[in-house]
């Protein structure tokens, strides 16, 4: 009933028209309605508008065969975003019990060429299998990850895999392994903090704090002018500003940075963001600022917040109204450090 | 059902129709909104379709564009929908398209132009002194700002490149919140007229060949920009202010 794997390709090259098979002789296609006056109509090729007349003819009349089953797949070959397409084709499936793990490899195989539209489908299959599916799930996400770490549907999905199937245990592993590849991959850093916030096997956000803190200050240290970590970091305090700005290793960071004279924006508009939340830098900031000897004009200010954002004016200059405008928010102090 | 409606096609109609100038009291409205109540999901996010479908920011959006576009809410329940919406905010600042899941160019601006229809967020809110928000407004400045590269254009994510259609995204964002005026508006320029095709229009990146999505959302950015005789724009609703109004 259904073809063998990995035969679209060569259904493409060898295709009769369907007006031509023995089999659908009994079929009268319908033609898509356009109404009397269509504005802007699509040049269908004659395959295309064939095909979809064919398959409406069998969607309105509701047959669940094997003929209109393998009708879905020409279809979906043609156009995989048609979503009427694949839920009729799930609506089959329901009816013949057609085989699950077959069409898992299906939808991987147009996955492979359509990086968005397998999702839902994908999904129903994975759901009916249950944890059982998991490990294939995971292995598929992985595949399409290796061809785009960035891929958001690949992302998206895995994220529901893991929610729905579980399959949790080597997640942070997997995240360890993409940022080994790029550090600057901004979906591995986001899964990560998915995986640390959300894992029922590693004990939550609080209990993982210190062992992030410690890898993210060494990817900082790694690429400063990389802005993952920088946002990461402070992920890893949400909704516990105290606790930030009383951990040591922030401010930390922040002055090592400063000290080494290069890529250090991140450094700055941390701190200066410390500071907007009550941190009281020592004197060694005052002094790593006062280093840096941009062309700026004058003598820096006696408010270190001032300071950066004049500083800050100088050397991110895409963003210099913004340091402006952060300036002029900048709580008037009388005192300085 | 074989010709049930979806929330996007839906949006689109009503906008088109909008902008056309089409008088709104001809549109079966109850139909719709009822139908779209349909479509909410238990967590405030919306399906595009009865049978079954993604559910996410997109489709939060397309509801409170159309109850929006028809001036009526029965449509949807917003608190549910702002719930939804307020946990797709990632570490970051920047929102998701669904919760956990990456700040997006196109997921903030779902939420946030989402807020702003629905009346949670006031106007210019930048510049309020407001301290209380139900979004961490600062953080999302922050993240919107930091999405301005070096080439002067817009990236629709952290380490990704430039594109033009971000310009639209997250300059719309910023445009609602009240921070338009805080980017490097000579950059952007720049960087967008890099991507106009010598054939007219824009594509993605500097020397893409044009493309109808990309030039829809560089003429928006160039109305966000006041570029001279172009109409000025309604960020939330993706259509210039005198469409919006019924002009």
């Amino acid at each position: 009933m259904e073809s063998d794997e990995g035969d679209e390709q060569q259904q493409e090259a060898e295709r009769l028209p369907l007006s031509q098979r023995p089999e659908w002789s009994d079929v009268t296609p319908i033609p898509q309605d356009d109404g009397p006056n269509p504005v802007v109509p699509i040049a269908y090729k004659p395959e295309f508008s064939e095909t979809m007349s064919y398959f409406r003819a069998v969607y309105y009349s509701d047959e669940r065969s094997s003929r209109s089953f393998q009708l879905t797949k020409e279809a979906i070959c043609l156009n995989p975003g048609n979503y009427t397409v694949w839920h009729f084709r799930r609506q089959i499936i329901e009816t013949l019990h057609t085989d699950l793990q077959d069409e898992l490899a299906f939808v991987g195989r147009i996955a492979k060429s359509n990086s968005k539209n397998y999702q839902h489908h994908r999904r129903w299959v994975a759901e009916k299998l249950g944890t059982g599916a998991v490990n294939k799930e995971l292995q598929f996400t992985k595949k399409m990850l290796s061809l785009d770490a960035k891929n958001y549907h690949a992302w998206s999905y895995r994220q529901w895999v893991l929610q729905a199937l579980g399959g949790w245990e080597d997640e942070l592993d997997y995240c360890q392994i993409l940022l080994g590849e790029d550090i600057f991959n901004n979906s591995a850093w986001n899964q990560r903090y998915f995986v640390v916030t959300r894992s029922p096997l590693l004990g939550g956000l609080i209990a993982m704090r210190d062992s992030e803190v410690n890898f993210t200050i060494e990817a900082i240290l790694g690429n400063p002018e990389n802005e993952s970590p920088w946002r990461y970091l402070r992920g890893l305090y949400k909704d516990d500003t105290e606790s930030w700005i009383n951990d040591p290793r922030i401010s930390s960071v922040c002055l090592k940075v400063l000290s080494t004279k290069s890529n250090y924006v991140f450094a700055l508009s941390t701190l200066l963001d410390l500071i907007c939340h009550g941190f009281r830098p020592s004197e060694e900031f005052r002094e790593a600022i006062n280093a840096l000897n941009t062309p700026d004009s004058g003598p820096l200010d006696s408010d270190l917040g001032r300071a950066i954002c004049r500083v800050l004016e100088c050397v991110d200059p895409l963003r210099c109204n913004y340091w402006l405008w952060r300036k002029s928010k900048l709580p008037l102090t009388v005192s300085s450090q | 059902m074989h010709n049930g409606s979806n929330l996007a096609s839906t949006y689109c109609a009503l906008a088109i129709l909008k902008a056309v100038g089409y008088n709104f009291a001809n549109i079966d409205s109850k139909s719709i909104l009822t139908s779209m109540r349909n479509l909410q999901q238990h967590d405030g996010s919306f399906m595009p379709i009865h049978f079954g479908a993604e559910k996410d920011l997109r489709f939060v959006y397309c509801a409170a564009a159309i109850c929006f576009l028809l001036e009526d809410w029965s449509g949807m329940d917003r608190e549910r929908a702002k719930a939804y919406i307020l946990n797709c905010q990632s570490y970051d600042g920047g929102f998701g398209l669904t919760p956990g899941s990456e700040s997006h160019g196109g997921g903030t601006y779902c939420a946030v132009a989402s807020l702003r229809l629905m009346g949670f967020i006031e106007d210019n809110v930048l510049s309020k002194n407001t301290s209380s928000s139900i979004i961490d407004l600062p953080l999302l400045l922050s993240w919107c700002l930091q999405r301005q590269a070096a080439d002067g254009g817009f990236q629709g994510r952290a380490n990704k490149p430039s594109d033009t259609c971000y310009a639209f995204w997250i300059g719309s964002v910023l445009r609602m919140l009240g921070g338009y005026n805080l980017i490097d508006k000579e950059a952007l320029r720049g960087f967008l007229l890099t991507c106009q095709s010598q054939y007219g229009g824009f594509g993605k990146c500097p020397g893409d060949l044009p493309d109808l999505y990309h030039s829809f959302y560089g003429y928006t950015a160039f109305s966000l920009l006041e570029e001279p005789g172009l109409n000025p724009l309604c960020a939330e609703l993706g259509m210039t202010e005198f469409s919006a109004l019924g002009i």
